[in-house]
């Protein structure tokens, strides 16, 4: 009755329907588990799964990546003053086709991701068991093909018009937040990581979202400060120090990435 | 150095904001309305709370040198901390399932001998059921640490980038142990690492920091302020002289120091205003007999 009754369900928008309910099976559980006041994800979602090409530079060199990306947050909590809080977390599978001219990714070839951060909502604005607008704050810590790091990460989403709601995303990773691996018995080695996504989100119905972003990616490998001054600890009395640590902070580095992405937010 | 042969790292007149800070909040919590305050400390102890903001501490901090700095360090940076949350139960519970999955698909015995010049191996593996009660036990272990009502999460990240000397970034993690109705004991794990970099009169100073051990830390709740005292116990001072040695590297004149004092001692208030503000102000000495000391200053909001 309801597919008849609905002109939205054209026979070919039908075939793909087990496609669809493939994925929401596969993916989606831990979102059939969240009431929807306790959703964290976007404006009023719990999970999402994306695709997305990457393109930009690494270390210099150019290259680009595939990625599927599934993610999701949960805020159970509530705090005496009406704050929301709990966990999110998400992985990235993909192809990674950046060179490793440094020789320290792990599994260079592969790209992987693994994060889990602790969200908690600053200002939110609800009419009528209606999300309009909610920002957070979440700290978090991630293992990936480049670096293990911490992060702390700030988000704003927003209800513009009926069923479209757009998202933005600011993830920072501190240079001391950091280590890039195989260093663990060097000097302090890692990047400040900037990361900046905008999504936007288009409501087909109360339970799933289209989602296309677009995220910009800024990482940083040299601090000559504070590399050189650990290297001269290390050395200690045996070596000539340079007091390069006391130098200005001089970023010259810089790698954009940007990323491209889709899919579906349940 | 610059084009002027300044460091980036001389004395900026920060002093007088950091004397503003302190004196602002002092203020702010000493003149405050009494209902704006109303049992505050208590919901913040015992109740779900995040508070963040930022903080200046000024002095001779454990994790820049202590009484070895002949400077006057100023430290700068963003300050997350969770109480009665998730955090430190979620990070406990990962480690004892990680564990749990190590200790079950470990070998249960290994023997060898050798024999006609061949060296032999026998290895006993765990039976199915053994394996399935060691991640029964971890499965408990971890659901009681996640789902624990008594722990908190202490983040700070020092940046030079908002006007210090102090770089890097401490995290503890705190199990609690209420008692007596407005107290509460904790105790829990904790890492960090910090450097520091400043100049005093024309020599540089570079200290290292590195921190692994456990904090205790016993809340008192009043009706208005949240005392405590507390001690970070650092194993990375056991494996150090107790007493460093600040080498001199004599071409550039610049003193270089890793020191991480086993007990610094901690003392401090924090406070609830009108519900949002929040305000921490401590004490900090390296070593009670040191005599050296920082004042620090907080001021955030809790959400």
């Amino acid at each position: 009755m309801f597919i008849s009754s609905s002109s939205f369900w054209t026979t070919s928008r039908l075939r793909v329907v087990p496609l669809w309910l493939l994925a929401a099976c596969l993916l989606s559980s831990p979102a059939v588990a969240l009431d929807r006041e306790n959703r964290g994800f976007g404006l009023d979602r719990a999970f999402a799964v994306t695709g997305a090409y990457g393109f930009g530079k690494r270390a210099g060199e150019p290259g680009q990546s595939f990625v599927l990306r599934a993610e999701g947050a949960g805020l159970w909590m509530t705090t005496p003053l009406n704050n929301r809080g709990g966990i999110e977390g998400g992985m990235e599978l993909g192809y990674d086709g950046f060179k490793d001219t440094n020789r320290d990714a792990a599994l260079s070839g592969f790209l992987w991701d693994f994060w889990m951060g602790f969200p908690i909502t600053l200002v939110e604005k609800e009419e009528g068991h209606e999300m309009l607008f909610t920002s957070s704050l979440a700290p978090g810590m991630g293992l990936s093909g480049q670096h293990a790091y911490v992060y702390i990460k700030g988000k704003i989403a927003a209800k513009i018009v009926p069923k479209v709601a757009m998202e933005l995303n600011y993830q920072w990773t501190p240079y001391t937040g950091s280590v890039i691996w195989g260093t663990d018995t060097g000097p302090h080695s890692g990047f400040a990581m900037g990361f900046l996504r905008y999504a936007t989100y288009y409501a087909l119905n109360e339970d799933i979202s289209l989602m296309v972003y677009f995220d910009w990616r800024q990482s940083n490998i040299d601090d000559p400060r504070t590399t050189t001054a650990d290297q001269a600890l290390q050395q200690f009395t045996s070596e000539p120090y340079s007091s390069s640590a006391f130098l200005p902070i001089t970023r010259t580095r810089w790698d954009n990435n940007y990323r491209i992405g889709f899919g579906v937010a349940f | 150095m610059n084009a002027k042969g300044q460091s980036r790292f001389e004395h900026r007149g920060i002093r007088w904001r950091t004397l503003a800070a302190v004196l602002a909040m002092v203020g702010c919590v000493t003149w405050a309305p009494r209902e704006a305050l109303a049992d505050s400390a208590v919901s913040q102890m015992m109740n779900y709370s995040v508070m963040t903001g930022l903080f200046l501490e000024v002095g001779k901090a454990e994790y820049s040198g202590g009484h070895h700095n002949p400077g006057m360090p100023i430290a700068t940076g963003l300050r997350y901390y969770e109480r009665q949350g998730i955090i430190t139960g979620t990070m406990t519970a990962i480690a004892i399932m990680v564990a749990g999955a190590a200790a079950a698909s470990s070998p249960k015995s290994q023997r060898s001998w050798e024999s006609g010049g061949y060296r032999y191996t026998e290895t006993t593996y765990r039976s199915e059921a053994e394996k399935a009660a060691i991640m029964a036990g971890s499965a408990a272990g971890a659901g009681a640490a996640a789902s624990s009502k008594n722990q908190s999460f202490d983040l700070e990240i020092f940046s030079r980038n908002l006007g210090g000397d102090v770089s890097g970034w401490r995290m503890n993690g705190y199990f609690g142990i209420p008692f007596a109705d407005r107290f509460m004991f904790e105790l829990g794990m904790g890492v960090g690492s910090i450097d520091t970099a400043m100049k005093k009169n024309g020599q540089d100073i570079y200290v290292s920091w590195g921190y692994v051990g456990m904090p205790f830390r016993l809340n008192y709740a009043n009706e208005i302020f949240l005392l405590f005292l507390e001690t970070q116990w650092n194993w990375i001072g056991h494996a150090q002289s107790s007493k460093a040695d600040p080498y001199i590297e004599p071409t550039t004149n610049t003193m270089l120091l890793r020191y991480a004092p086993v007990l610094p001692w901690k003392v401090g208030v924090s406070s609830n205003l009108f519900g949002r503000l929040f305000g921490e102000l401590d004490v900090s000495t390296p070593g009670i007999l040191t005599g050296s000391f920082a004042l620090k200053a907080g001021l955030g909001l809790r959400f």
